[in-house]
C-alpha cells in the first residue's frame, strides 16, 4: 500500500476516524495501529507478516532478557500467541502454496523455547549478553538471508567464474520484504539499549509490536529508536486540531515532493543513466543532478509524509533531513541526511568500534568500515558499497586535513568567509553528485563512464554553453524551483516544521497576509498533486532498501 | 423567557450557519479561480469538448448541426457537424450523384478529425487524395468520438448503408476491444455474434440536461478546469465500466491465451471484436460495398509507433483489406516531424492525417479501383 495510492487515503481514512473514537482507551487504540499497521504491510504480501513477527516476538523476549530480570512464561506465550496467530492469519488463504511457512514456525517455536530456556540458566551478565546475542543473531540473520543471500551468492558464482570454475546457480530465489532494513535496525536498537541500560524493556506485546510495525515509517523509516518512540505509545494521545493541521501540511509537501517533483524528473536522470557512455556529456551532467533531486525528494518527500500521518494520529517522530545540501562538508551532510540512519551508524557501529577515541589510523578505520556498511544497509550492490566507500573516504580526507574545524570556525558575513563557506558548499555538492552517480548507476563501470562523461561537459565547456538550450534544464526547474524556494525560506528562517499558524483562522474572522500567503502556498501544492503528478505512480527509491 | 432565550439560540445558530455557508461558497469559488488560474498557467488542459446525443438507433450520434471549437496547448480547430450528424460543410443526398463514388467512414475520433480543422481531417485528406488520383468520389464520415467496432458497425447497419457506399471503411485503434465490451451491444454465443442490447448511450441523458445550461456549456468550452475535471472522472468511469464489462464476460485471447483481465488496459482482440470486423465485412459485402479496416498506430514518441493491428489474429490481416501506415509512419518519423499531437489527446496532425489519407488512397486504387471509378488515363 503506497502512500501515494487512493487504496491508502481510503484506509487512512477509516483508521483515522476509528482511532480517534478510542481515544479513551489507549490499549485499544494501541491495538488499532498494530492491526492497521499488519494490514499496510500485509497488503504487500500477507508473507512478509510472518518475518515482522518473528522480529517483534523475538525481540520482545531478548528485550525482557537482556534487561537482567527473569521474564515469565506469559511472556513467552505472548510472544508464541503473536507469532502463530500472525502465521495463521498469513498462510490460511493460501493455505495449499504457504503451508511450509506455518509448519516452519510449528517447528521454530518448541526450539525457540528451548532456546530461552537455556539462555535463561545463566548467570546476570552472560544472559544479558546471550539475549542481545541472540537479537543480532536474528536480526541479521534474517537481513542476510532476505537481503543478500542473492547478492553474496552471484557475487561468489562471479568470482568463481573469473578463476574458470562453473558454480550452479542456487535454486531459491529469495524475495525481499519491504523495508525489512528498516525494521530490523529498529528491533535491534531495542534490544542494544535495554542491554547498555539506556531504557527498560516493556512488557506490553502489544505495545512493543505497534512500535515495530508502526505503519507511518515501517517501510521507509524514519529510524526510531525504541527509547523515543516507544514512550508515546505508553502515554494517551489527546486530539489536537493543531497538530492534525500540521501534520496533513507536512504529509502534502512530502506528496508533492514525491509524486510532481521526484517522479516528473525520474524520466531525465533514468535517461542519461540508461547507458551513460553514450549519453551527450550535458545530459548525462544534467542527468545526475536530476538524480541528485530525485532521490532527496523521494525520500524526505516519504519521511515527510510518515512524519504527517505520525503526527496526525498524535506521535511525534524525529527530523530525519535538515537541508541536506546545503551542507560544506561530508560530516555535514551526514548530520543532514537521512540523520536517523547515520546516527544509528554513530551509535550501533561507529561508536562500539571505537569512533574517534583511539588512534587517528583507528579512526579513519571506522569511518570507512562505518560508511563502507552504510552503504551496503542501502542495497544489495558494489554500486552501494562504491558509494559507501567513495563517502567514507572524504570523511577521512576532510579529517585528516582537519577541512571540518577550519570551516567551522569560518563564520561571519566578511568577504572572506563567504567565499569560504560557497567554495566548501560547491566542492561539497560535486562530492555529493560525485556519490549519486555510484548510487544510481547500474554498474560500477557505467558510474566511471558517468562520472568521465559528465567530466567532459565540463571540460568542453559545453555546460556553460549548451546548458540553457536543454529542454531537460527547463523541464527540471519548472518542478524543483517550488522546493528551491521553499528551501531557501527554511535556510532563512531557521523553521523546517510545517505549523499550523499558516492556516489557523484569527478570532476576528479575518485573514492576515501571512496566513492568506500560506494558504495560497496549500492550493499551490494540491493543485500541483492533483493536475501536475506525474502520469503512473512510482515506487517509492528507498522500498527497495 | 425561556422562549426568548431558544429564539436568541435559534437565530444564532441561523447566523453561524449562514456565516459557514458564506465562508464555504466564497472559499471554494476562490479555490477554483485558483486552480483556474494555476492550470491555465502552469498546465494548460485540452478543452475538446464532445456534442454527442442519442441516434433513433439506441447509440450515440453527432449533434446535427452542431458547432464548437477544440482548443489545446497546440492547436486551435473548428467542428461543424451537418445536418445529418456527419462532420461536413456540406449536406450529402441519400441518393448517389452519376459517376462518383462513396466512401463511408466509421471510427472515433480519429477518423472524425478530432484536433484536426475539416480540411485537416483524415476524411477531407482521403478525398482530395483519391481524387488526385483520378477517382471521383465523396467521403462520407460517419465517425463519432467514443465509438468502438460495435458502435461502428450499428451505424453502418443503420444508417451508413442507406446512403449505399461503395467503399467501407472501419477504423481499428488499441481502445476498440475495451470499447466493445463496454458497449455490450453484441456478444458471442457458440461463435455466433448475437444482438445483446438495443442501446448504448452512456452520460447522454446528463450531457443533454448539461447542455440545456448556457453556463455549462461556456465554462464546458473554455474552463481548463472543467476539462481537467472531466478527464479524470472520464477515465475513472471507462476503467469502472470495463473492470464491469470484465467481470460479466471474461474473454480469451485468440493469440496469446491470455485472458483479457491479464491487461485491462490494452487488452488483445477477442473473438468477439473479429465476429464484429467479419459481420461488418458481411453487411458491406450484401450492400455491395466493399469493406477495409485501417489501423490507427499508437503514438509512443515522435519516432516511435505501434500498430493496433498487433491486437488482431494473423489469419485476420492476411486479407488486402486491412491497411496499416505502420510502415509509412515509420519511414516518415523523425524528431522534428510530428505526425501526433502530443500536448491534447494525441490524435494525429494535418501532417500525420495527410500521410494516412495518402497510405489508404494508394491502397484503395490498387484493391478498388473499379468501385471507386478511377480512371488514370482521363
Amino acid at each position: 500500500m503506497l502512500f501515494n495510492s487512493g487504496i491508502f487515503f481510503l484506509f487512512f481514512g477509516i483508521f483515522f476516524c476509528l482511532y480517534w473514537m478510542l481515544r479513551q482507551r489507549l490499549h485499544w487504540q494501541n491495538s488499532l495501529i498494530l492491526a492497521g499497521s499488519y494490514l499496510f504491510y500485509g497488503w504487500w504480501d500477507e508473507r512478509f507478516l510472518i518475518l515482522i513477527a518473528l522480529s517483534t516476538a523475538c525481540d520482545f523476549i531478548c528485550g525482557l532478557g537482556a534487561a537482567g530480570p527473569r521474564y515469565k512464561l506469559k511472556h513467552i506465550q505472548k510472544a508464541a500467541g503473536l507469532l502463530l496467530g500472525i502465521t495463521l492469519i498469513a498462510t490460511v488463504p493460501t493455505f495449499s502454496a504457504s503451508w511450509i511457512y506455518l509448519t516452519g514456525i510449528l517447528l521454530l517455536l518448541p526450539a525457540a523455547y528451548l532456546l530461552f530456556k537455556t539462555l535463561d540458566k545463566l548467570s546476570g551478565p552472560k544472559r544479558r549478553k546471550a539475549y542481545l546475542v541472540t537479537s543480532i543473531i536474528l536480526n541479521l540473520g534474517l537481513l542476510g538471508i532476505f537481503k543478500y543471500f542473492g547478492f553474496f551468492t552471484e557475487s561468489f558464482i562471479d568470482a568463481f567464474a573469473t578463476l574458470g570454475l562453473a558454480v550452479n546457480e542456487p535454486l531459491i530465489q529469495i524475495i525481499l520484504p519491504v523495508g525489512i532494513s528498516f525494521y530490523t535496525f529498529q528491533t535491534l536498537s531495542y534490544t542494544i539499549d535495554i542491554y547498555r541500560k539506556d531504557m527498560p524493556p516493556t512488557e506490553r506485546l502489544i505495545d512493543f509490536a505497534a512500535y515495530v510495525a508502526f505503519f507511518p515509517q515501517l517501510v521507509a523509516g524514519p529510524i526510531e529508536r525504541a527509547r523515543n518512540l516507544l514512550p508515546q505509545f505508553e502515554r494517551q494521545r489527546e486530539w489536537d486540531a493543531d497538530k492534525t493541521t500540521s501534520g496533513a501540511l507536512l504529509f502534502t509537501w512530502g506528496l508533492f515532493k514525491k509524486i510532481v517533483i521526484a517522479d516528473n524528473i525520474a524520466p531525465i536522470a533514468n535517461a542519461a543513466f540508461a547507458s551513460p557512455a553514450e549519453t551527450e556529456p550535458v545530459l548525462m551532467f544534467i542527468g545526475i543532478i536530476a538524480f541528485a533531486f530525485q532521490i532527496y525528494c523521494d525520500f524526505s518527500g516519504y519521511s515527510d509524509m510518515a512524519r504527517g500521518l505520525a503526527r496526525m494520529i498524535g506521535f511525534d517522530l524525529m527530523l530525519n533531513f535538515n537541508l541536506p545540501y546545503l551542507s560544506r562538508t561530508p560530516s555535514e551532510f551526514w548530520r543532514r541526511w537521512h540523520i536517523s540512519l547515520s546516527t544509528w551508524l554513530r551509535d550501533y557501529l561507529y561508536v562500539p568500534l571505537g569512533g574517534n577515541r583511539k588512534s587517528k589510523l583507528l579512526t579513519y578505520r571506522n569511518l570507512c568500515l562505518t560508511m563502507l556498511l552504510g552503504g551496503l544497509w542501502h542495497g544489495a550492490a558494489w554500486t552501494f558499497i562504491a558509494w559507501g566507500a567513495f563517502h567514507g573516504f572524504i570523511l577521512a580526507v576532510y579529517r585528516f586535513f582537519s577541512i571540518d574545524s577550519w570551516i567551522s570556525r569560518c563564520q561571519g558575513l566578511s568577504v572572506k568567509t563567504v567565499s569560504i563557506n560557497l567554495s566548501a558548499w560547491l566542492v561539497m555538492t560535486i562530492l555529493t553528485l560525485i556519490g549519486w552517480t555510484f548510487f544510481r548507476a547500474a554498474t560500477i563501470g557505467d558510474a566511471f563512464d558517468a562520472i568521465t562523461v559528465a567530466g567532459i561537459a565540463f571540460a568542453s565547456g559545453a555546460v556553460f554553453t549548451e546548458l540553457g538550450k536543454l529542454p531537460e534544464v527547463g523541464e527540471l526547474l519548472f518542478y524543483i524551483w517550488p522546493l528551491l524556494l521553499v528551501q531557501t525560506i527554511q535556510a532563512m528562517t531557521g523553521r523546517l516544521e510545517f505549523l499550523p499558524a499558516l492556516i489557523k483562522p484569527v478570532p476576528q474572522g479575518s485573514i492576515s497576509f501571512r496566513q492568506f500567503a500560506g494558504l495560497n502556498a496549500l492550493l499551490f501544492l494540491v493543485c500541483s498533486i492533483f493536475f501536475l503528478s506525474a502520469d503512473g505512480g512510482q515506487q517509492f527509491i528507498y522500498f527497495d532498501f | 423567557m425561556a422562549v426568548n432565550n431558544s429564539s436568541i439560540l435559534i437565530s444564532e445558530v441561523m447566523a453561524k450557519i449562514s456565516r459557514i455557508s458564506i465562508f464555504g461558497v466564497l472559499g471554494l469559488t476562490y479555490a477554483m479561480l485558483f486552480a483556474e488560474i494555476f492550470l491555465r498557467l502552469l498546465a494548460p488542459q485540452a478543452i475538446i469538448p464532445r456534442y454527442v446525443t442519442a441516434a433513433p438507433y439506441g447509440i450515440r450520434m453527432n449533434i446535427p448541426g452542431a458547432e464548437y471549437r477544440q482548443v489545446t496547448p497546440e492547436t486551435r480547430v473548428s467542428i461543424r457537424i451537418n445536418d445529418q450528424g456527419l462532420r461536413a460543410d456540406q449536406s450529402y443526398s441519400v441518393e448517389k450523384q452519376s459517376g462518383i463514388s462513396r466512401v463511408a467512414l466509421f471510427g472515433d475520433s480519429y477518423f472524425m478529425g478530432y484536433e484536426a480543422e475539416l480540411t485537416d481531417s483524415f476524411a477531407w485528406q482521403l478525398e482530395q487524395a483519391l481524387r488526385a488520383k483520378r477517382c471521383p468520389v465523396e467521403v462520407l464520415n460517419f465517425a463519432v468520438s467514443g465509438f468502438g467496432t460495435a458502435e461502428m458497425l450499428k451505424t453502418l447497419e443503420e444508417k451508413g448503408v442507406t446512403y449505399s457506399p461503395d467503399i467501407v471503411i472501419f477504423q481499428w485503434h488499441h481502445t476498440d476491444p475495451a470499447d466493445n465490451m463496454r458497449a455490450n451491444l453484441y456478444n458471442l454465443k457458440e461463435g455466433r455474434l448475437l444482438a445483446n442490447s438495443n442501446t448504448y448511450v452512456p452520460a447522454i441523458r446528463t450531457r443533454q440536461i448539461l447542455n440545456a445550461i448556457p453556463l455549462y456549456t461556456t465554462v464546458s468550452e473554455n474552463s481548463h478546469l472543467y476539462a481537467a475535471a472531466r478527464e479524470r472522472a472520464s477515465t475513472f468511469i471507462k476503467n469502472a465500466l470495463t473492470d464491469g464489462a470484465l467481470v460479466r464476460t471474461p474473454v480469451t485471447s485468440p493469440q496469446s491465451k491470455t485472458t483479457i483481465l491479464d491487461q485491462p488496459d490494452r487488452p488483445d482482440a477477442s473473438p468477439l471484436d473479429v465476429a464484429l470486423l467479419e459481420y461488418a465485412e458481411d453487411v458491406s459485402n450484401d450492400n455491395d460495398a466493399s469493406f477495409f479496416v485501417v489501423d490507427i498506430p499508437s503514438f509512443h514518441d515522435r519516432t516511435s509507433f505501434s500498430s493496433a493491428f498487433r491486437l488482431l489474429p494473423d489469419d485476420l490481416l492476411e486479407s488486402n483489406n486491412y491497411i496499416s501506415p505502420i510502415s509509412i509512419f515509420r519511414e516518415a518519423a523523425s524528431p522534428d516531424r510530428k505526425l501526433y499531437w502530443e500536448e491534447g489527446h494525441y490524435h494525429l496532425t494535418p501532417d500525420g492525417n495527410r500521410l494516412l489519407a495518402d497510405t489508404v488512397a494508394t491502397k484503395l486504387v490498387e484493391q478498388a479501383a473499379i468501385q471507386l471509378n478511377c480512371n488514370p488515363l482521363q
